[in-house]
């Protein structure tokens, strides 16, 4: 006979076996079927990515304003940026500062995975009233165990003040964060430094929702300069 | 070519498909797919309850076909059940496709046949939808079946020949609708290599006569195979009437899809070159053999490598197939596997011929360089495919991937569902619409109070559930109500789309405590 033929037959059979097999097994006597009366997961074709470039506010609106003390600037812009990671894969850590806060390849630095830390000099000590970071918003994305920080210490060992932190299992050993997660917009995260004072700003963050690394598009710190 | 070293070729192209094939089949997370066809088959394992469900789900053999699997692996629930379980029926059908390569007879010289089973072996793209578990690497099996027995039965006429390619045709019906491209190609791709006359390398180029007994048996064949599967072994009657029926709805999807429409040259980008995130991938080794093969039928120069007509028959079908899937506005990047057996026959009978082609010692040496370097090269994206970036989006065979991130958010469950007094029986709501929802009726088989809503509305309360999971945009919805009292996190679920899990703030404490 045709090998061919024999192997088509042969698995077919096998194949139709078993399924008889299947349909005529017994049940233990001893259980019963648990009837659930949750709905079930609705069956549905193949899923399309979403492709969102420069994603808009989840919530539908924009952010409302927020007000600072008169004679309040930025106090970040072209200032010297360090990082645990010195020397990231993509893009350089001067993107932080420099004004560009597209959501497009070629405006974000790109550091390794895990936690990781960038840092600005403000070049002197100044009181902080707002601090607005993006990470990436080039498409639906959130980034884990941010935390950002305040120090006169450049090391940050002493003095430090942490003006947000949404680490809420500790994982980076800074303390439990309190603050929320949150999806990235092309509005960046505002957060709220309420007058701390301090030359460097250190954020933190521990990957992402994408994957395990950390970037950034821009930072722009605002306050009050040391008079 | 000995013997010796054709025995060679072929161990080495076997044991390439089972190396690339079989080891960490639950590499990848589960695709949206693959979980949909889990939870399909777990009905089928647990309850013997299958019925094909024309809207949205393909044929039923790849559920019968994972039984053997399930018993063969002690697999009596879906519970029971794990990715490598499931996956390995794609695997040995992966396997299975590079065996039926060498299945031509001695129309196809040696070298040809071992060449092509060798890039169906290393090739990435059959490797990776062969880890897959989805319908079409057994799609992929039957059709080339189709092919061989078609072929074999020019060369015998013989009954069981005939009722050899019914029942492959049968079984490629059973498989997916995309059958109906497949089975005329193959068709229409014998009857015009059948038309030729005259002496051919391998002898008299017979006349291809076709007796009305064989038509029958091979439709007989057909319609047993068709029928028996797709009324769930009789026990449902509609099945084979839907199997029918769902051409209307897969016509329509396939030439005005509102999802997965892609331009023409869409499955050429995915198999001879693309770029991304500074990774390149190309599968061109297969692709100018192919172009070589089929320049060299054309030129009637590769009669000595495969007879005449099985050179017009290959490259018909190849032509016939490749054609109608790159014209389809509906494409998804698994479907190249549909037409991609023509073209790495087409490349066997390129490389052979180029082989044969080199008279000079050194030439021949240069071309055997080449080919074991373009095999080499499939190797290598083989392995960056399967095993380094299974599930990265720039792997340019994921498509709508589950990220790895969402297996996070399984562990976070389970170390949940650990401290909770409930432990598995805990309640969790997740509401999210059916593209946000899988693979999570998969990852979370092993919870026995699981529900799923597409709206809150719909939901009831939430504060009931010791965890809530939603889509990003319910969770938006849900932040107000929830969020002062829960600790949220998110986590990726495909590229661009976010699930939210809530977590009550008494079982989050105890979480923390338990660390």
């Amino acid at each position: 006979m045709n090998k061919h033929a024999l192997t088509i037959i042969s698995l077919f059979s096998f194949v139709a076996a078993a399924a008889v097999f299947a349909s005529g097994s017994p049940q233990d006597p001893s259980k019963e079927e648990l009837k659930l009366q949750l709905p079930k997961p609705m069956f549905i074709g193949t899923p399309r990515n979403i492709k969102t470039p420069n994603l808009e506010v989840v919530t539908g609106k924009p952010r409302g304003p927020f007000f600072v003390p008169m004679g309040t600037i930025i106090l970040s812009a072209k200032k010297a940026v360090t990082s645990s990671d010195m020397q990231p894969v993509i893009g350089e850590l001067s993107f932080l500062t420099d004004g560009e806060k597209s959501g497009e390849d070629g405006y974000f630095v790109e550091l390794g995975p895990g936690g990781q830390w960038v840092q600005i000099d403000l070049g002197a000590s100044s009181t902080l009233h707002a601090v607005l970071v993006w990470h990436y918003h080039g498409q639906a994305r959130v980034y884990r165990d941010v935390a950002v920080q305040v120090s006169d210490d450049k090391d940050f060992l002493k003095g430090v003040t942490t003006i947000f932190n949404n680490d809420h299992d500790n994982t980076l050993g800074l303390g439990l964060g309190r603050d929320k997660e949150y999806i990235e917009t092309n509005e960046g995260r505002l957060i709220d430094p309420k007058g701390a004072k301090g030359r460097y700003i250190r954020l933190w963050s521990g990957g992402n929702t994408s994957n395990d690394m950390n970037h950034y598009v821009e930072v722009e710190v605002y306050g009050t300069p040391p008079k | 070519m000995t013997k010796t070293s054709y025995r060679g070729l072929v161990l080495a192209a076997l044991a390439a498909a089972a190396l690339f094939r079989f080891p960490s089949l639950g590499l990848r997370p589960m695709h949206h797919d693959e979980a949909n066809q889990a939870v399909k088959f777990g009905a089928l394992l647990e309850r013997g309850e299958y019925a094909y469900d024309k809207s949205d789900h393909h044929g039923p053999s790849l559920y019968y076909a994972t039984l053997a699997s399930a018993y063969a692996r002690g697999r009596a629930t879906l519970a029971d059940l794990d990715e490598a379980t499931l996956r390995l029926v794609p695997a040995v059908f992966g396997l299975g496709l590079v065996a039926l390569c060498l299945s031509f007879g001695t129309s196809l010289h040696p070298g040809a046949a071992a060449l092509a089973a060798l890039l169906a072996a290393f090739s990435p793209a059959m490797t990776y939808y062969s880890r897959f578990y989805i319908h079409e690497a057994l799609f992929a099996f039957f059709a080339l079946a189709l092919l061989v027995g078609l072929w074999r039965y020019t060369e015998r006429l013989s009954s069981l020949a005939a009722m050899a390619a019914g029942l492959s045709a049968g079984l490629l019906f059973a498989t997916k609708e995309t059958s109906v491209i497949i089975i005329p190609a193959a068709v229409v791709s014998i009857f015009l290599a059948g038309r030729l006359r005259g002496k051919t390398a391998f002898g008299p180029a017979v006349r291809l006569k076709i007796s009305g007994e064989h038509v029958f048996l091979a439709l007989l064949a057909f319609l047993a195979a068709a029928a028996v599967l797709y009324s769930s072994l009789g026990r449902n009657l509609d099945g084979p009437v839907d199997a029918v029926t769902a051409f209307k709805d897969y016509f329509a999807k396939g030439a005005a899809p509102s999802l997965h429409a892609h331009p023409l040259g869409y499955y050429l980008g995915i198999l001879v070159f693309s770029k991304s995130g500074g990774l390149v991938w190309s599968e061109g080794a297969v692709f100018v053999l192919t172009l070589v093969g089929l320049a060299a039928i054309i030129a009637r120069r590769s009669e000595s490598i495969a007879g005449r007509r099985l050179g017009l028959y290959v490259a018909v079908y190849a032509g016939l197939t490749t054609g109608t899937f790159f014209l389809l506005p509906y494409k998804t990047p698994w479907n190249v596997l549909a037409f991609y057996t023509g073209w790495l026959l087409l490349a066997g009978i390129g490389g052979a011929f180029l082989i044969r082609a080199a008279r000079k010692p050194a030439l021949k040496a240069a071309v055997l360089v080449l080919l074991a370097a373009g095999l080499a090269h499939l190797g290598l994206q083989n392995y960056r495919a399967n095993i380094r970036y299974p599930a990265d989006p720039r792997n340019p065979y994921v498509y709508a991937q589950t990220s790895p991130d969402f297996l996070k958010l399984v562990r976070r469950v389970e170390d949940l569902a650990a401290v909770h007094p409930a432990k598995k029986s805990l309640l969790i709501k997740v509401v999210a619409g059916p593209y946000e929802q899988w693979p999570l009726p998969w990852s979370l088989r092993g919870y026995q109070n699981v529900g799923y809503w597409k709206n809150p509305a719909d939901a009831g309360t939430l504060r009931d559930a010791a965890l809530v999971i939603a889509s990003d945009e319910n969770a938006s919805l849900l932040l107000p109500a929830l969020g002062d009292s829960h600790q949220v996190e998110y986590y990726g679920l495909r590229e661009g789309t976010l699930l939210a899990l809530f977590i009550p703030d008494a079982l989050w404490n105890r979480f923390l405590l338990s660390r």
